[in-house]
């Protein structure tokens, strides 16, 4: 019986395997499907220093002012994309532009707005205001405690103050381990297998059952024996 | 014309008597975006508040403190604060029923008084990660506040505080006054500053008016219709080869009628058919998602001219394959990367940029823009009128091509 099943098997696949479509659906067509969810669900989650990409817009004239609050957003988790023109600012999805003559205003006393700018409304959008906002206020903070400690604002000076400790800290610690969900080529590769796995299965062999008992004489003219 | 008439009657007919046919061609891809559409159908919510569990274990102060600043006026839209015991607040923590718990420990309010070593405990859930950013970015912001607090009033606030257990080291109305003049000087050279800020953030949301302010949902269905349209215009144009099969196409030739008619009446039905298959797609997803319906009679017109220019480049590499499975090979070699690139399948904003740039303009994903434009966005008459004509001038070129090839075969 073994011997039967065996000469039966091996006699059907290599006729399957002689067909075009079989090696379109076993072989290429799973590649392609890899390659192409892969590639586009890898393209959502983040990308490359795995820091959110921030435009900042700065005049040469900004002054030290402007340099401290790129030096904060860095420490925030932004990756600093210097921008030169207005075209270039459509390209990122949040951008800070900074006024020319910043710091020579600021130390002044003359008001100046930073101009915050993001695409999206959701959470992260929410999560990028505060970081910001904490980047720009602190540089404030810094101005006001050098200037009430009779100190010129200078770069010395908020590095002075940069250094004196803090005995107040937040310590963070995550409740649990972090449930990584698998994303990009970790899930297309075994999810695209299942699928194809099941494709294969369910048509082709059930097709290939189908054909012989119905339509064995017209295989020669028509092998699939499968209209659409 | 007669002839051309009742040849595309006749193909009618048979695609008609193949009821599963049209069934499987359009039920996949409104399967298909169905089951997106229920996939992503929580972004289209609000985002949520991060909810933020307080544990004061020095007297309650703080904790209420916290509550209070928080549920006042725009902070409240910001984020959810409750408080909680430490044992309680664990718990829910770990039942993923909060964003984080801050864990105040006792002696916090004299220790931060006196600008003395201590810590809050941020425990955070570890199933999200942007509202425990959140809440560890304000916190972060109230630490050095205190800080900077210290930094201005600091000598002050100790020499007020200061341990005093003599009689005579007592503050004297002279050195309450004293220091009160201090802070008021403090507060004076920081008003040049402060009150009111001489730096301001101001935050915009900035929004390209175009089909990226639509619900991700409707943006599913040009790309779900051109999944219908490219699966209905491959397999309608492997018919050429069913009937040849049959004899028919050779009968059909050896009449007075030329090739071109009998081409143009299968390109009439298969029209027809595209056009009803257009129809219905976008009849349902335009009351689905509640898209005006007098947008449906030209996306319907536009659906229908780009499936028949498909349905004649697909008779094309018919027509140049060796058979009937040769062909249908090719086909499917050349559909189902155009699908994916061409944004039937993920939407172009959500591929790499080089991904996209290809894709649009592949022919599918081209028409596809074009039908967002007709079904999100106000398209001028003049950019219509171009892609119309672009479109009518492909479909000539290719029926000639077509027309010249069958007759070879013929």
């Amino acid at each position: 019986m073994f011997r039967d099943a065996w000469f039966i098997a091996r006699n059907d696949l290599l006729h399957a395997l002689r067909e075009r479509e079989t090696i379109l659906w076993v072989f290429i067509m799973p590649i392609m499907f890899f390659y192409f969810i892969g590639t586009i669900t890898s393209g959502m989650g983040r990308q490359g220093t795995g820091k959110d990409r921030l435009g900042v817009q700065i005049p040469e004239d900004a002054g030290f002012l402007a340099a401290e609050i790129t030096r904060r957003l860095d420490a925030a988790g932004f990756q600093i994309v210097p921008i030169n023109g207005d075209k270039e600012l459509d390209a990122q999805p949040r951008w800070l532009t900074i006024p020319s003559g910043f710091t020579e205003n600021v130390i002044s006393g003359k008001k100046v707005v930073v101009k915050f700018s993001r695409k999206n409304a959701d959470q992260s959008g929410q999560y990028d205001q505060v970081r910001v906002a904490r980047a720009v206020y602190t540089v404030l903070a810094d101005l006001v405690a050098t200037t009430s400690a009779a100190e010129q604002p200078e770069p010395e000076s908020f590095k002075r103050l940069a250094e004196k400790p803090r005995h107040l800290r937040l310590e963070v610690v995550p409740a649990g381990e972090r449930k990584e969900i698998s994303s990009g080529f970790e899930q297309a590769i075994p999810g695209t297998m299942v699928m194809f796995t099941l494709v294969v299965l369910l048509t082709s062999g059930t097709a290939t059952v189908i054909n012989e008992r119905c339509c064995w004489p017209a295989r020669s003219r028509d092998p699939t024996g499968w209209h659409w | 014309m007669n002839f051309v008439f009742n040849a595309a009657v006749k193909d009618l007919r048979r695609h008609l008597r193949d009821p599963l046919g049209l069934v499987i061609w359009l039920g996949m891809p409104l399967m298909i975006g169905g089951l997106l559409s229920l996939l992503f159908s929580g972004v289209e919510k609000a985002p949520p508040r991060p909810h933020l569990l307080v544990a004061d274990e020095d007297g309650g102060l703080i904790g209420d403190l916290l509550v209070r600043a928080f549920a006042a006026g725009t902070a409240k839209t910001f984020l959810e604060v409750e408080e909680a015991n430490t044992r309680e607040g664990r718990e829910r923590m770990g039942r993923g029923e909060a964003s984080a718990l801050l864990i105040v420990p006792p002696g916090f309010r004299s220790a931060v008084l006196r600008d003395r070593p201590t810590r809050l405990v941020l425990v955070t859930n570890p199933a999200q990660r942007i509202l425990p950013g959140i809440v560890q970015e304000a916190l972060e912001m109230v630490v050095e506040s205190i800080f900077y607090l210290h930094r201005l009033a600091g000598p002050e606030v100790h020499e007020l505080l200061a341990d005093r257990a003599d009689a005579a080291q007592q503050l004297t109305q002279e050195d309450i006054s004293r220091i009160s003049q201090s802070i008021n000087e403090t507060m004076q050279g920081a008003r040049k500053y402060l009150f009111p800020p001489v730096i301001e953030l101001g935050s915009s949301l900035d929004q390209a008016p175009t089909a990226e302010q639509v619900n991700p949902a409707k943006l599913r269905l040009p790309g779900i219709l051109f999944m219908a349209l490219l699966f209905m215009a491959g397999n309608l144009s492997g018919d050429v080869w069913r009937e040849r099969d049959l004899g028919t196409l050779r009968r059909a030739a050896c009449t007075p009628a030329s090739t071109s008619a009998l081409l143009a009446g299968k390109l009439l039905a298969a029209a027809v058919v595209i056009f009803g298959g257009a129809l219905v797609v976008l009849s349902a997803g335009m009351l689905y998602l509640k898209l005006p319906l007098a947008k449906l009679p030209l996306s319907a017109l536009w659906s229908a001219m780009a499936g028949v220019t498909f349905f004649l480049l697909f008779l094309n590499i018919q027509l140049y394959a060796t058979n009937q499975r040769a062909g249908t090979v090719l086909t499917n070699c050349i559909v189902i990367p155009l699908m994916f690139l061409g944004g039937s399948f993920v939407p172009f904003d959500s591929m790499p940029a080089w991904m996209a740039a290809i894709g649009r303009k592949t022919p599918n994903g081209w028409a596809l823009q074009q039908l967002e434009d007709i079904l999100f966005d106000s398209t001028g008459a003049g950019s219509l009128a171009t892609a119309i004509t672009i479109v009518l001038a492909s479909c000539v070129i290719l029926f000639l091509i077509s027309e010249r090839r069958l007759r070879r075969l013929i």
